[in-house]
């Protein structure tokens, strides 16, 4: 859905496979032999191990060519069920057709698959679990008619949609409710207009103390019998930027690489979730460079920025944090409340919150934390493994400790929930610089 | 994913391992081959060939095919010319055959289900050693005749897969034609 679609292979070729070019070979050896020595037996040996796979091959151009998939996923958190069926004019050639759907990596088979074949289909249903949450685009599966001895093999040629799978942390629905400060107009808005109640109507809440009477809605009031208050849906919006950190760190490719996978799969959801409430998201990605995506709303821009996430790819050179604090101030209003994704296990120069706190955006910092992924790789004994795991948990939070002098800090440990993080951007004390 | 449940008639592979090393003993007892030697190449090279098959799986389950390709390669070209001989490496090779087709590690195999493809390569087979038997004495001659006939057929299968697969598509149906919409304001 946010990827690019992968191409699809060549269809409708019937091919040999190995172990008719192994028939190929020996039946044509026999027969060479036959010929060589004037010998009758090799000969009526190498006939059939020749003519088998030529046979296979035509018949194969024979079956069906076409069928078309329909597949999705659900589940809910780290299980994803596969549903899907193969259509099509399928007849006795049900059974020959295997389907190739490839396991992302993370993800464990929880069930093995389960088919069931008719003539007009092939019903399938996979069972994983995923290790973390992910944004994954499922390639199309690779399916395939082969002759039943296995000797010839043809792709069926249909439609071939690609499988998004999301799974994004399961307290993050929650984040949804968060009313975020606004910093800026809407295009279009004057500032004066804004004194007022404008926008869309969004529902009654009761009032707070110090409303002005033009607020409250006198009708529902008389109704109910309590003083209740229209609110609209510009209140309710607000503003936010996520920054991505991309840049290499100590722990190497791979395990940046699943970091970054967690982390983009935290953002996709927050990103998507905030813009279905109307809140402006902004995204920007950090690696030797900084990428932007502007803050705004709407669904345009909602797939202008889940395809900004889903591009952004560990880079190999990482560039001054400085860098960064500059080039966000160059494209944000001020005061906007930033959220910056980053695992941070380097010197103290190489964080970004520091700096970008300095540029007058109040920050949330929400680290990945890379000890569950680093847990049982450091080739110690199983009795170690507990008490080196304890120091360098203690480590990192004296490290993260010292950056709450410039903003919340959310040590994510728990790659299931975003309770923590929640929490903190419901406090309105951290959504300013004071 | 190749699951499911087994097409009907299916087995687990034993039956066809056991009709290939009859007929790979057959053709040892047959051969050339110390009395004892013969059988004993024939069973070893199935035995392995069932063995692998069993135990390797992805590629390597293609290679399993060679220690019992080896055999018949060994057994045929020891074994005197005669017409049990002849028949019995064609035998063999069918066995061979229905052996690939029984692979337990493809649930879309199954010997019943490659009848299709193995019997038009049983009717070669038998009308080359009919021929072979009706020119009986001459074995030079009879091999070249039976050489021209595989090529004959190879060419034949050959042809017809190469007609099937070329086959034209059907044509894309016709788009219906638009109706002229009525102009107004002229």
């Amino acid at each position: 859905m946010i990827e690019a679609e992968p191409s699809s292979p060549p269809l409708g070729s019937v091919h040999w496979t190995w172990r008719a070019s192994l028939l190929v070979a020996f039946g044509g050896g026999l027969i060479a032999l036959a010929v060589a020595f004037r010998d009758a037996v090799p000969l009526f040996g190498g006939i059939p191990l020749l003519l088998a796979p030529l046979l296979a091959g035509s018949q194969g151009s024979r079956q069906l060519s076409g069928a078309d998939l329909e597949w999705q996923a659900s589940g809910l958190g780290p299980e994803v069920t596969i549903t899907g069926a193969l259509r099509g004019d399928l007849g006795s050639s049900a059974v020959d057709i295997s389907i190739d759907v490839p396991r992302p990596p993370g993800a464990t088979e929880a069930e093995p698959p389960r088919l069931e074949r008719d003539p007009t289909a092939i019903r399938f249903t996979l069972r994983w679990r995923l290790s973390e949450p992910a944004v994954l685009t499922l390639p199309p599966p690779r399916i395939v008619w082969a002759d039943p001895l296995g000797l010839t093999e043809r792709l069926l040629v249909g439609a071939r949609p690609s499988l998004s799978i999301e799974r994004y942390p399961l307290s993050l629905h929650r984040l949804g409710s968060i009313q975020l400060a606004r910093t800026t107009t809407l295009p279009g808005e004057i500032r004066s207009r804004v004194l007022g109640a404008s926008g869309e109507f969004f529902g009654l809440r009761e009032a707070a103390t110090g409303e002005p009477p033009r607020m409250i809605n006198w009708k529902a009031t008389a109704r109910d019998g309590r003083l209740l208050t229209n609110e609209y849906r510009i209140d309710r919006t607000g503003d936010l930027i996520v920054v991505l950190d991309v840049r290499p760190t100590s722990l190497g490719p791979d395990a940046d690489d699943r970091l970054l996978a967690v982390a983009r799969a935290a953002v996709h959801g927050i990103a998507e979730l905030l813009l279905q409430e109307k809140t402006r998201v902004g995204f920007a990605s950090f690696g030797e460079f900084l990428t932007t995506v502007p803050l705004s709303t709407g669904r345009g821009h909602r797939v202008r920025i889940l395809r900004a996430i889903a591009a952004a790819r560990r880079e190999e050179i990482a560039g001054p944090a400085m860098r960064c604090a500059l080039g966000l101030r160059r494209f944000y209003p001020r005061g906007v409340t930033m959220l910056v994704v980053s695992t941070w296990t380097e010197d103290p120069s190489f964080n970004l919150v520091p700096y970008i706190q300095r540029q007058g955006f109040p920050v949330v910092l929400l680290s990945p934390s890379p000890l569950p992924i680093r847990a049982g790789t450091g080739g110690l004994a199983p009795a170690d493994e507990p008490l080196a795991e304890r120091l360098e948990r203690l480590e990192r939070k004296v490290r993260l400790s010292q950056l709450w002098v410039h903003g919340p800090v959310v040590d994510w440990e728990d790659f299931w929930t975003l309770d923590p993080l929640s929490r903190i951007l419901r406090r309105p004390t951290y959504r300013r610089v004071s | 994913m190749n699951g499911g449940p087994p097409p009907p008639g299916r087995g687990g592979g034993l039956a066809t391992t056991v009709l290939l090393g009859g007929t790979a003993c057959f053709l040892g007892l047959l051969g050339g081959l110390p009395l004892l030697l013969g059988p004993a190449v024939g069973a070893l090279g199935v035995t392995a060939s069932a063995l692998w098959r069993t135990y390797g799986r992805g590629r390597g389950g293609a290679v399993a095919l060679v220690p019992a390709l080896l055999a018949l390669v060994v057994l045929a070209l020891t074994a005197p010319v005669a017409a049990s001989t002849d028949l019995f490496a064609g035998l063999t090779g069918l066995a061979f055959l229905l052996w690939v087709a029984d692979d337990p590690g493809r649930p879309a195999g199954g010997g019943r289900r490659a009848v299709p493809t193995i019997a038009p390569a049983a009717l070669a087979l038998g009308l080359a050693w009919a021929i072979t038997l009706a020119l009986a004495g001459q074995p030079q001659e009879v091999g070249l005749a039976g050489g021209l006939l595989a090529a004959a057929l190879v060419l034949l299968a050959v042809l017809f897969s190469g007609l099937s697969r070329h086959a034209p598509a059907p044509p894309p149906p016709a788009k219906p034609l638009r109706q002229a919409s009525p102009r107004h304001g002229m």
